[in-house]
């Protein structure tokens, strides 16, 4: 075989054999990396863990095949992926590319304990990548004075679960404060609980009872000083309703308003009352009716001792940390973009940027930042993205240390820790040296020179076009020289519709002149006699052209023409009539006067008060 | 002999005038003067000087768009840019034809996008009936209402007097729908320019509240020589709105009021 094999077959034999071997010398230069993080590591049974999957592949194609981590002891509550190809310069010109994917799972604990989270698997060029395997520690939720809060949705008898709205801390009201009676309507409030802690989330809930269906519902918050309040589920249209019994009578119930509190001071938080004017089928004959809340106290207490040095009373929850970079590479001088994701559970909207004081890089605070809030009638969650601007101040590869966040957890009442990980840049050059730039003085950036005249006097600002009283006027005349023309026309010369006659008249006299200037006296004529018929059928508002001359008097006479009228008109289609069937005897002078006439013709013919156009001025 | 004396009332006309004068010119000579000095201290390089006697003749009632160009390049070579921008607009304000100023004011906002790492900020996004009432200037707008009232009710008039042709439909057809447009372009901009008052950043770093309060909490910040809209005022505080939506509030002391 190898005789009969041409010299192109063995050139492909050969590359055959090299090409998988650059191709493995290629990937061994640039190792797939993949990595498993957890977030938090400890934390109590009603927690929520992230796991963060990352790996980077060679090439702009991504990994052959993915494998999650095995989640056996968790709930899968979210996940989202996210993708960016990276490009790197070669050493000796060129480009090479990468392919980085982050997985961010969102889970729940099915149980306590120490629990396993398995590797993630990759596949790429031939070969299958694992990450190492993560532990979580699980323990049972919290014996702190906060952990005999009741239960969110352990009462059976919260009629607004059904809806998956529902009360949390919800108790069943009384009619007793009501007195004798059962009343129309009245609010209840329910609260998730009567301690907590500065910073941490009261749920609660304003439900509205009501025997008979609201049409009418006016609400009035109460004013919540010293609280940080987010709402959790207010109804935008209607009202959805359950059914309870209260004390033996049956009532509809809704929540008119839920809201996330956020205490910001220890001691007694007092709710006032919620009230609102109602009003339903029952009322609607009388007057509305005022419904209120009882007030509500609620003991804050201050965080305990022990916080971190940097740590931000606005982070009180359940908070993770994220950072990423825009760019890996950097020329001496040049700054990147570093963004820190900051996810939780608590007033996200109240939190601060995390203050960045990481060794060897120069940070400027950020100026704005991306957020989202994630809806939910339970619990104030979202994430907030800052974006710094970051300079090294050293050359070579760099580390962007860990970004941590101290916040504390209510549910252990112990301050806690998120960190993200460490990040790796390559700085060429060294920006502390003889190649960095001076900063750039103000004084020598180029503006023009100062206006040096002799004397300065106060001026009036330019006044706008439309604060002058001649724009107006200008404006307002062409309406007024339109108007003036229409007046003009009715007191001059009949209805709108004879001016549009007279328009057309002049129209089709021209057709009329086309034919005397083409010495056409056949065509002349019997466009005469049309323009002549058509006005008086007009004004008539009758057909003639049936009719004999005899008939045609009578007719016009009938109408109201003078007789001087009637004997010019019979005279000048009998010309016209002449005209056309002896063309040939008329001149270009007899056609001209015979225009003449026809033009004065229909002019009187117009200017007759006929019995159709009694009410014409003439 | 008789001597005459002067007639008193010539020699009472003739104080009053010097007097009025003197009245006129006095202050007159001042405003000049002080003009000078503040220019002469600028071209020394005494900026500090030159932006004190500039405020002086502001707070004098001397309203020149040269007065506040050149405060504006006193407070640029000072390196106070917030400010620097804040009178270039105001000079722009009295002067929108002045080059120099216009040109200054990019250089300025340009210094304050490379000094901060923000995106040169000439304004927020605004609303999008902001951006297209003030996309032409007012004079234009003006104009061209103006030539489409004249053509809508020129046109009636020919299509009433002379012909009903097609020609003359179409034309007034054009130019009502031209009128339209125009009215409601030029009713915008009236409404902007009457209803929304625009202010400039100052300092370098204003942090944004949550409420007219110190200890409220702060959004973001904002850098120098933004242009914000200001909504409303309360205890030494003014509600302000970036853009389309964010809004919060700022010690009235760092926004310049246009």
């Amino acid at each position: 075989m190898l005789r009969h094999m041409t010299r192109r077959g063995w050139i492909a034999a050969v590359l055959a054999w090299i090409m998988p071997g650059l191709m493995a010398l290629d990937a061994a230069a640039d190792p797939v990396e993949i990595s498993l993080e957890v977030s938090p590591e400890v934390g109590s049974e009603a927690d929520v863990f992230i796991a963060t999957v990352r790996y980077e592949v060679p090439g702009e194609t991504g990994a052959d095949r993915y494998v999650p981590p095995a989640f056996s002891d968790f709930l899968l509550v979210d996940q989202q992926a996210h993708r960016t190809l990276i490009e790197q310069d070669e050493p000796t010109g060129g480009h090479r590319f990468k392919t980085a994917a982050v997985y961010r799972y969102v889970l729940k604990p099915s149980r306590t304990g120490k629990l396993r989270i398995g590797g993630a698997r990759v596949r790429a060029g031939g070969d299958e990548y694992e990450s190492y395997a993560a532990m979580v520690d699980v323990h049972a939720a919290s014996m702190s004075a906060l952990a005999n809060a009741p239960d969110p949705l352990a009462h059976p008898r919260d009629p607004t679960a059904q809806s998956g709205i529902g009360a949390p801390g919800f108790v069943p009201p009384s009619l007793e404060r009501f007195g004798n009676g059962a009343p129309e309507a009245f609010l209840h409030v329910a609260v998730d609980r009567k301690t907590a802690y500065v910073g941490q989330q009261i749920t609660i809930t304003w439900l509205l009872y009501t025997r008979h269906e609201v049409l009418k519902f006016e609400p009035a918050v109460p004013r919540l000083d010293d609280v940080w309040s987010e709402i959790l589920y207010d109804p935008s249209t209607y009202f959805r309703y359950e059914e309870d019994v209260v004390d033996g009578v049956t009532y509809r119930v809704a929540v008119a308003s839920k809201r996330g509190l956020f205490a910001t001071r220890p001691g007694t938080l007092v709710i006032g009352p919620f009230m609102a004017r109602v009003a339903s089928l029952y009322s609607l004959l009388g007057s509305d009716i005022e419904i209120a809340s009882e007030p509500v106290e609620i003991d804050i207490e201050a965080l305990p001792a022990g916080a971190p040095r940097d740590f931000d009373p606005s982070y009180v929850g359940m908070f993770t940390v994220e950072a990423d970079v825009d760019r890996r590479r950097l020329q001496p001088g040049d700054s990147l973009t570093l963004t820190v994701l900051v996810r939780g559970h608590g007033a996200i909207r109240r939190t601060t940027p995390p203050v960045l004081d990481l060794p060897g890089f120069e940070f400027r605070a950020p100026r704005d930042f991306d957020e989202k809030l994630h809806p939910s009638s339970k619990v104030v969650s979202g994430e907030r993205a800052y974006r710094y601007w970051a300079t090294p101040q050293r050359g070579g590869l760099q580390t962007i240390p860990a970004v941590t966040l101290h916040f504390f957890d209510p549910r252990s009442g112990t301050y806690r820790q998120a960190s993200s990980q460490p990040i790796e840049i390559e700085v060429m050059g060294d920006p502390a040296s003889a190649g960095a730039l001076e900063p750039v003085r103000m004084a020598s950036r180029d503006i023009r020179l100062i206006r040096d005249g002799a004397t300065i006097s106060s001026r009036s600002p330019r006044a706008e076009v439309y604060e002058s009283p001649w724009f107006w006027v200008a404006s307002a005349l062409p309406l007024l020289l339109f108007l003036g023309v229409v007046i003009v026309g009715r007191v001059r010369g009949g209805s709108t519709h004879d001016a549009m006659m007279r328009g057309l008249q002049r129209k089709e006299f021209r057709g009329a002149e086309l034919h005397l200037r083409g010495a056409r006296p056949g065509p002349f004529f019997a466009e005469l006699a049309r323009i002549v018929t058509l006005r008086i059928e007009e004004r008539i508002s009758a057909a003639i052209g049936s009719l004999t001359r005899d008939e045609l008097a009578l007719l016009l006479g009938q109408k109201g023409f003078a007789r001087p009228t009637i004997e010019r008109i019979c005279r000048e289609l009998d010309t016209y009539d002449f005209g056309r069937f002896a063309a040939t005897a008329a001149r270009s002078e007899d056609m001209q006067a015979a225009l003449g006439r026809a033009r004065e013709l229909v002019r009187e013919i117009s200017a007759t008060r006929t019995a159709d156009h009694a009410g014409d001025r003439t | 002999m008789t001597r005459h004396w002067p007639d008193n009332r010539v020699g009472i006309r003739v104080a009053l005038g010097v007097w009025a004068m003197l009245a006129v010119a006095t202050p007159r000579a001042w405003a000049d003067a002080s003009y000078a000095s503040a220019n002469l201290a600028y071209k020394a390089e005494r900026y500090d000087d030159a932006i004190t006697q500039y405020e002086e003749l502001i707070t004098a009632g001397i309203n020149h768009e040269h007065l506040y160009y050149n405060l504006g390049n006193a407070y640029f070579r000072a390196g106070k840019l917030g400010y620097a921008i804040y009178n270039y607009e105001r000079a722009l304000s009295l002067e929108p034809d002045l080059a120099d100023a216009r040109y200054n004011l990019s250089v300025a906002r340009r210094a304050v996008a490379e000094d901060s790492g923000h995106p040169a900020i000439s304004m927020h996004a605004e609303p999008w009936w902001m951006r297209i009432v003030t996309y032409l200037p007012m004079a234009l707008l003006a104009l061209g209402f103006m030539l489409s009232n004249i053509a809508l009710f020129g046109s009636l008039i020919a299509f009433r007097i002379w012909s009903n042709s097609r020609g003359v439909r179409l034309a007034s057809s054009s130019a009502a729908a031209a009128l339209v447009v125009l009215a409601v372009l030029l009713g915008g901009r009236i409404a902007y320019h009457e209803r929304v008052q625009v202010g400039i950043v100052l300092p370098d770093d204003t942090a944004i509240h949550e409420g007219a309060l110190e200890q409220s909490a702060t959004r973001t910040s904002l850098p120098a020589g933004a242009r914000v809209h200001i909504l409303g005022s309360k205890s030494g505080w003014l509600r302000v709105r970036l853009g389309s939506d964010a809004e919060g509030w700022v010690p009235s002391q760092t926004i310049g009021r246009l």
